[in-house]
């Protein structure tokens, strides 16, 4: 029996069998709907229902206590071991022309670096700063900055020369302190062993500064987001700046592409896979029964010679009947059935004698069984065809929004260098403005004094000749 | 197979409509005939787990998240059901064979009507698996993606025990038509 006949024989006999008085037994059973999860509910074989088990339990729990007592001891120091990446307490900035800030864990040791422009990007290039002390780093992206040239050692010509400007943000504003004249030292002793001449300037950051920081690397947050930020503590600002900082990176790396390639090109090669499982089953089909053509067809042809015989004998013994018969109504109906019969006869033998004589039908069956494997192949090919093409498209999506994200962190970087040089600038135009309302204040004193003075001396000759007057008066 | 169709009606039987459960039982009711035969294997207990079914989802509709997969969703009830049964009458087995001696077509596991030829051989020859991965996709034309869905498998073991299982009912029914002749 053929692979199709199977299926719909079974798919036959499951319709026959159907249910017919479901529907109406069920239709009207009113059932309280309940919300209490349907998978959650049922036990399927593969759930081990835990309730059933009491000693089951008992062990688990003791197990549990005892796994979970070894943990508590055994943790903390595994946590030291597995995970030495440290919580940052406090940032860095070392400003030349490259600007660079080092995330320090409470030991002061570099936990991230981050490079704020093109310049701290080529310099940093290779380099890995994690774990190591402040200090010991501070030295080396000096000494990087001048073997690169931004710092020269020939003699300065003014003051601002191989300037460098250092900020820290803590939140224990004793150690930031610290840590500013530590690191100022640091460089200082650099420029004096190298013969350099220099100036390290050191600058507190105010929080805000900070803030503006964790905004402007994460665009995607809310209005209410960002009020909330300005009440976080410095140590969970710098986390929060440390993390969007990595995001940025991971994403800006090759991972992002694997992993948007991985998500449109998946579906469609699966789609695909299935669409071709299914034709290539057909297709065996059809080919196995090509295969065996030769042997289906002899057995067909013997089957028709007993349809035939069997026809034969049918058609004696009806006409036996006729001959016997006498009722008309009778007679009529078993004329009619042999008449029936001997067209099925004729339609049996014509097709014997075409299957023993002539080789047209033969090979035209066979042909058809070609044309039909043919058309499987071909159906392959253009389900391949079109798998490439739409993989091709998707493929051109994908680099679409790459670029799209590499316009959107370079735009961010840029942003992020911009508020930067806008604060600074902010900073020193306040300087500024404070010193021009001094000298104001103090050019306004100098013009003023004389003029006191003539009101002060006006005011001691008004009142003598005040003074004067009134004792005349009374000794009058 | 209208997936969307169907989902409207859930929504719609959500929302309290009772006609839609009409509509929802002529869409599903083969699927789920099919599925609860190919696991208990007795078509009298298959009607008891199939009403069981229907019950269970005009009780559980609440639950169920539009736009996802509707049949999926019947689908694992009926066959969680079915294994329930499975699992509580392999108790209830060995009580009955020790205590009567006749058995029941509702209880028997053996019992298939005289009307199933084909069934009756694939239930003797396949193991469960493939009896169901056969009956999905014979009666309710499920794509071999889908059987892998319902039935929690790679969709490569379903394709591989498709074919299997077919070729073994192949030869089974050619070795019984050459006993007959």
């Amino acid at each position: 029996m053929k692979r199709k006949n199977i299926l719909s024989q079974l798919k036959l006999e499951m319709e026959d069998n159907l249910p017919n008085n479901v529907l109406d037994s069920v239709k009207n059973v009113k059932v309280k709907k309940d919300l209490t999860p349907v998978y959650e509910e049922i036990n399927s074989p593969g759930v081990v229902s835990l309730k059933t088990n009491a000693k089951f339990i008992t062990g688990f729990m003791v197990l549990a206590v005892l796994l979970f007592s070894f943990l508590l001891i055994i943790l903390p120091l595994l946590n030291k071991v597995i995970n030495p990446k440290s919580t940052i307490v406090s940032k860095l900035g070392i400003d030349i022309n490259p600007s660079i800030d080092l995330m320090l864990d409470e030991n002061d040791e570099v936990v991230l670096c981050l490079a704020k422009n093109k310049h701290a990007e080529i310099l940093l290039n290779g380099e890995n700063f994690v774990g190591k002390p402040v200090g010991e780093v501070t030295k080396q992206i000096i000494t990087l900055a001048t073997k690169a040239g931004y710092i020269t050692t020939e003699q300065a010509n003014d003051d601002i020369q191989n300037a460098v400007l250092i900020t820290a943000i803590c939140e224990d504003e004793s150690k930031q302190e610290n840590l500013l004249n530590s690191i100022k030292n640091e460089v200082k002793n650099f420029y004096m062993n190298n013969q350099i001449y220099g100036v390290v300037l050191t600058e507190f950051s105010s929080k805000q500064e900070l803030v503006d920081l964790v905004n402007s690397l994460n665009y995607d947050l809310s209005e209410t987001e960002k009020e909330e930020l300005k009440n976080y503590s410095v140590k969970k600002l710098n986390e929060i700046l440390s993390e969007s900082y990595t995001q940025l990176k991971r994403r800006f790396r090759s991972d992002f592409i694997i992993e948007e390639l991985n998500k449109c090109i998946n579906p469609i090669y699966e789609e695909y896979e299935n669409v071709k499982n299914e034709i290539d089953l057909k297709l065996k089909d059809v080919e196995t029964e090509f295969a065996n053509f030769e042997e289906i067809w002899q057995q067909d042809t013997e089957l028709c010679k007993q349809k035939i015989a069997m026809l034969e004998s049918e058609i004696a013994v009806l006409n036996e009947q006729i001959e016997e018969e006498e009722d008309p109504i009778m007679l009529a109906k078993l004329q009619i059935e042999l008449e029936k019969k001997q067209l099925f006869l004729l339609s049996e033998q014509k097709e014997l004698s075409d299957r023993e004589n002539g080789s047209a039908m033969f090979n035209a069956v066979k042909n058809d069984l070609v044309k039909e494997i043919n058309k499987f192949k071909e159906q392959l090919e253009q389900k391949e065809d079109e798998y490439l093409q739409k993989v091709e498209t998707e493929l051109v999506k994908v680099k679409d929004s790459v670029d799209k994200l590499d316009a959107q962190i370079e735009n961010k970087k840029d942003e992020l260098i911009k508020t930067y040089e806008v604060l600074f600038d902010k900073h020193l135009n306040a300087l500024d403005n404070y010193n021009d309302f001094y000298n104001n204040y103090t050019n306004w004193l100098v013009d003023v004094a004389p003029k006191t003075e003539q009101l002060e001396k006006d005011w001691n000759s008004y009142k003598e000749k005040w003074e004067t007057q009134f004792a005349n008066y009374i000794n009058f | 197979m209208d997936k969307k169709l169907l989902d409207d009606y859930l929504i719609k039987l959500k929302k309290g409509d009772n006609n839609a459960f009409d509509a929802i039982y002529h869409l599903t009711k083969r699927g789920v005939f099919s599925l609860v035969l190919s696991i208990v294997k007795n078509p009298y207990v298959a009607e008891d787990i199939m009403q069981d079914t229907y019950l269970k989802i005009k009780e559980k509709i609440l639950y169920y998240k539009d736009g996802t997969n509707g049949y999926a969703w019947i689908l694992t009830i009926a066959r969680n059901l079915s294994l329930n049964y499975l699992n509580k009458n392999k108790k209830v087995d060995v009580l009955d064979t020790e205590e009567h001696e006749y058995l029941n077509p509702v209880t028997d596991k053996n019992f298939v009507k005289d009307d199933m030829p084909i069934f009756k051989i694939a239930k003797e020859h396949l193991n469960d698996f493939e009896l169901q991965v056969v009956v999905l996709y014979s009666v309710y034309g499920y794509k071999h993606r889908e059987i892998a869905e319902i039935l929690n498998k790679p969709l490569g073991s379903v394709l591989w025990t498709y074919n299997n299982a077919i070729k073994k009912l192949q030869k089974v029914l050619k070795k019984e038509e050459r006993d007959e002749a």
